[in-house]
């Protein structure tokens, strides 16, 4: 009898989670279909002709960069360069050092030249003290503000009310901009005449290409397959998840490699949460909801246009340490905000994109590695049916490596960034190949985060870097 | 069950297989375009430069449409970026009339949207006359917040079509200010004079187009246009107000400096944060004891302003110093202290 009642239970289990994959990945070919026509529309679309106006233009609002750093000694210089570089009529940047303790902030001083200044900053948050504030005798738009570690958070605050425009964009200090970048992420701020309030582009990992003092000179695969592996993930989660949840104005997240914010509306729902993992993504959902709570008709808008680098963690460690991260983050969030979940009062923010990020993204780890014990009671062990089994394990394959194999296509359709047909290739097959290993490793570090979403403490979180901008 | 899901799956992949079969070959061809595309942009460049600096003969174009229109379009295109010159520009001009127009014609009336949209760039950077006449009778159907009607708007007001004026009076609420502002930019002095004429004549609240001139002309700092644009610091609505306020710092100069000694006491600290900005592009000298009231406004903008500005007297930086040690307002000296420090960077216009 125990047997009988174990055995139905697996059969329940496996249906449940049969029905998850199918349900998940149905969601995902809608969020395809929803995102497909504008894809295909500004496929040929000349993108060079279409910010040209722009570049020389002063119909653009100026923008202060704001660049957090944390230990970030290997990269900060390339990702100041490549700010520097931007092709944007006025723009400032402000780096601020969260109380590194390597030399980041020295090399930013010796490298640009930079002297002190006195400040008086328009205070709008409370953060942690700012011990010093410098300005480039080089670069009269650099500034470089040294304060006490507060985190994340407290630093793009503190560079908040250090800024001195309008709009500000938030960039990694592990991240480099294409040059167009900032054109690019403004113009549907400036053709909308601000009724865009926050926008992000696409953010394209740059492990294995040629950096060149802050410029990605040569796009090409990089060796290692967990990087490898990253890039389709990236174009799954960009080309087909992002672009359409935007497209119905309910994405909630602007990644924090690249987004620019409206100032006001950011000081006015209390800039970012001090305390939190996921800062991000908890900053636009509560944007999100100072817009319904105003029935404003401002959006928050996402462009398809790869215009962000950044480095991907290239070992074990350090890419699981950042996954359990995303996910304490990604929980964090949605409590926070679970008065929103399935709350008609907030839409499509509400009734599909909260329950989207709470079903498919947060607890799909747990689904899939259910799905993987039954896969392995049923065709190892025989406690469940092992037809069942069988198709829990087609399913995740239809889940997990078609879904991310199509995402690659998709790539290939629309930019085809990478110049070369083998690359294409390669990561074709990489896709396919994810179920069977990436997917499982990431499934148990998504779990730990789970997990570990019941502990307070946010941190910027220990990711090595190699300093991909600077090898070469 | 399991042989559906197994269908499922390998149907799925075949299809998928089928697709990067395709890509892969797509890319190839792709690639093999470019590269011809590129050698003969390379092969034909200098020729068409003498073509186009006064040469006779016009060089050999490739046969094949699509192709000849891809290599016209990169030679011209890269020709025409910083080209001052208007017999070169001119003859641009005549030679995208002769092989691009037809081309563009029936991608107007029956291309893709981003085949389109492609087209109205180049019809705008070689100046296409003959299109404008289309481009302009296709602007009522377009939805204002797509790309197509705001380029379209800008090649009717690139090729100085003068029916555009009404259309954007009529529609100006839909298009945002920087827009405008760039379609103004594009106008002769002639057709500008018309959308005053227009603007002057209709006094009504709409005021996007409005905006967009008095910015304009401050930034381009048009003379025929000054007395407008001073005479609109006493207009009833508090935007044309800020703008006209605006557009006068970027001009750097006043017929009367009386004109501004009611915005520094004004309700609206907008106002008062141009009247000390204005003090400073214009070098009122006569405004010092105002502009330093300003260091102990309550707004954080103005006080910044105030600041900035006096910095631009000679006097400035020994004046601020002096306030930063002395000043009893402990934001005054906060402020000339940052500004005595900061040189790089502006404040917001």
């Amino acid at each position: 009898m125990p047997d009988g009642w174990l055995l139905a239970s697996f059969d329940v289990l496996s249906w449940l989670v049969i029905a998850y994959m199918i349900g998940a990945g149905l969601v995902y070919l809608v969020l395809f279909l929803v995102a497909s026509p504008k894809i295909r529309r500004e496929r040929k679309l000349n993108r060079h002709e279409q910010i040209e106006e722009l570049s020389g233009d002063n119909g653009t609002y100026p923008v202060s960069v704001l660049v957090p750093v944390f230990n970030e000694e290997a990269g900060v210089l390339s990702t100041v360069r490549s700010l520097l570089a931007l092709n944007y009529p006025e723009f400032e940047v402000v780096v601020v050092n969260d109380g590194s303790a390597d030399g980041t902030g020295r090399k930013m001083i010796d490298s640009f030249n930079m002297v002190p200044i006195d400040l008086a900053v328009r205070e709008q948050f409370k953060t942690a003290p700012i011990v010093r504030a410098y300005k480039s005798e080089r670069h009269p738009n650099l500034y470089l503000l040294e304060k006490e570690n507060g985190g994340k958070a407290d630093a793009l605050n503190a560079g908040i009310n250090f800024s001195h425009y309008p709009y500000f964009a938030a960039i990694d200090g592990d991240s480099i901009l294409e040059r167009d970048a900032l054109l690019k992420t403004m113009k549907p701020i400036i053709d909308s005449n601000g009724r865009v309030t926050v926008t992000g582009g696409t953010v394209r990992i740059a492990n294995g290409c040629k950096v060149v003092q802050g410029k990605v000179e040569k796009i090409r695969l990089p060796k290692r397959p967990l990087e490898i592996m990253q890039i389709v993930e990236y174009f799954r989660s960009f080309l087909i998840g992002r672009l359409g949840l935007s497209r119905v104005n309910i994405l909630l997240i602007i990644s924090g490699a690249f987004g620019v914010f409206e100032k006001n509306r950011v000081v006015k729902v209390g800039g970012y949460r001090t305390g939190t993992i996921g800062e991000d993504m908890e900053l636009v959902v509560r944007i999100h909801r100072s817009l319904k709570d105003e029935k404003s008709s401002e959006r928050i808008e996402y462009i398809q246009d790869p215009v962000c680098w950044t480095e991907a963690p290239s070992t074990v460690a350090s890419l699981k340490a950042q996954r359990i991260r995303w996910q304490r983050g990604l929980a964090e969030t949605l409590w926070i905000h679970r008065d929103m979940l399935f709350n008609p009062k907030y839409r499509g923010v509400g009734m599909f994109s909260l329950p989207y990020f709470l079903f498919v993204e947060l607890l799909s780890a747990l689904f899939e590695t259910i799905g993987y014990f039954i896969i392995i009671g049923g065709l190892v062990f025989s406690i469940a049916d092992p037809e069942i089994a069988f198709i829990v394990l087609l399913v995740m394959v239809l889940y997990g490596s078609l879904i991310s194999a199509l995402a690659v296509l998709l790539e290939e359709w629309t930019y085809h960034k990478y110049p070369d047909i083998s690359s294409v290739i390669v990561l074709y097959v990489y896709a396919l190949s994810e179920t069977f290993w990436f997917r499982i490793l990431m499934n148990f570090w998504r779990l730990q985060g789970l997990l570990y979403s019941f502990r307070k403490k946010a941190e910027w979180g220990d990711m090595e870097r190699k300093g991909v901008f600077s090898e070469e | 069950m399991a042989e559906f899901f197994i269908g499922l799956v390998i149907g799925l992949a075949a299809i998928q297989l089928l697709l990067l079969v395709y890509l892969v070959l797509w890319k190839k061809r792709t690639l093999g375009t470019e590269n011809r595309k590129a050698a003969m942009l390379e092969e034909l460049k200098p020729d068409f430069l003498t073509y186009l600096e006064g040469g006779e003969e016009e060089p050999a174009m490739p046969e094949n449409e699509k192709l000849r229109t891809a290599v016209l379009e990169g030679l011209l295109s890269e020709l025409v970026a910083d080209q001052k010159d208007e017999r070169f520009r001119g003859k641009i001009s005549s030679t995208a009339e002769r092989h691009l127009a037809a081309v563009y014609k029936k991608r107007l009336t029956a291309g893709t949207w981003a085949e389109r949209v492609n087209a109205l760039y180049f019809i705008e950077d070689f100046r296409i006359h003959s299109l404008r006449r289309l481009v302009f009778s296709r602007l009522e159907q377009l939805p204002a917040d797509d790309e197509e009607c705001r380029q379209s708007l800008r090649v009717c007001t690139a090729l100085q079509e003068p029916d555009v004026i009404g259309f954007l009076i009529s529609r100006q609420e839909s298009f945002s200010t920087g827009l405008l502002k760039e379609l103004l930019r594009r106008f002769d002095e002639p057709l500008l004079h018309e959308v005053k004429r227009r603007l002057e004549a209709d006094d009504g609240e709409t005021e996007n187009l409005m905006l967009a001139f008095l910015t304009t002309c401050g930034e381009q700092q048009s003379a025929p246009f000054f007395l407008f644009v001073e005479g609109k610091l006493a207009d009833r609505r508090k935007e044309v107000r800020l703008k006209a306020l605006r557009s006068l710092v970027s001009y750097g100069r006043l017929s009367d400096p009386a004109l501004i000694a009611p915005f520094f006491s004004s309700e609206h600290w907008e106002e008062r944060m141009y009247a000390a900005k204005i003090t400073g592009a214009c070098g009122l000298g006569g405004y010092r004891d105002a502009l330093l009231s300003l260091f102990s406004d309550p707004v954080w903008w103005v006080r910044f302003s105030a600041a900035d500005n006096a910095l631009k007297f000679e006097t400035g930086p020994a004046l601020l110093t002096r306030i930063a040690e002395q000043h009893e307002d402990p934001f005054a000296r906060d402020i000339a202290r940052h500004m005595v420090t900061r040189k790089g960077g502006d404040s917001v216009a």
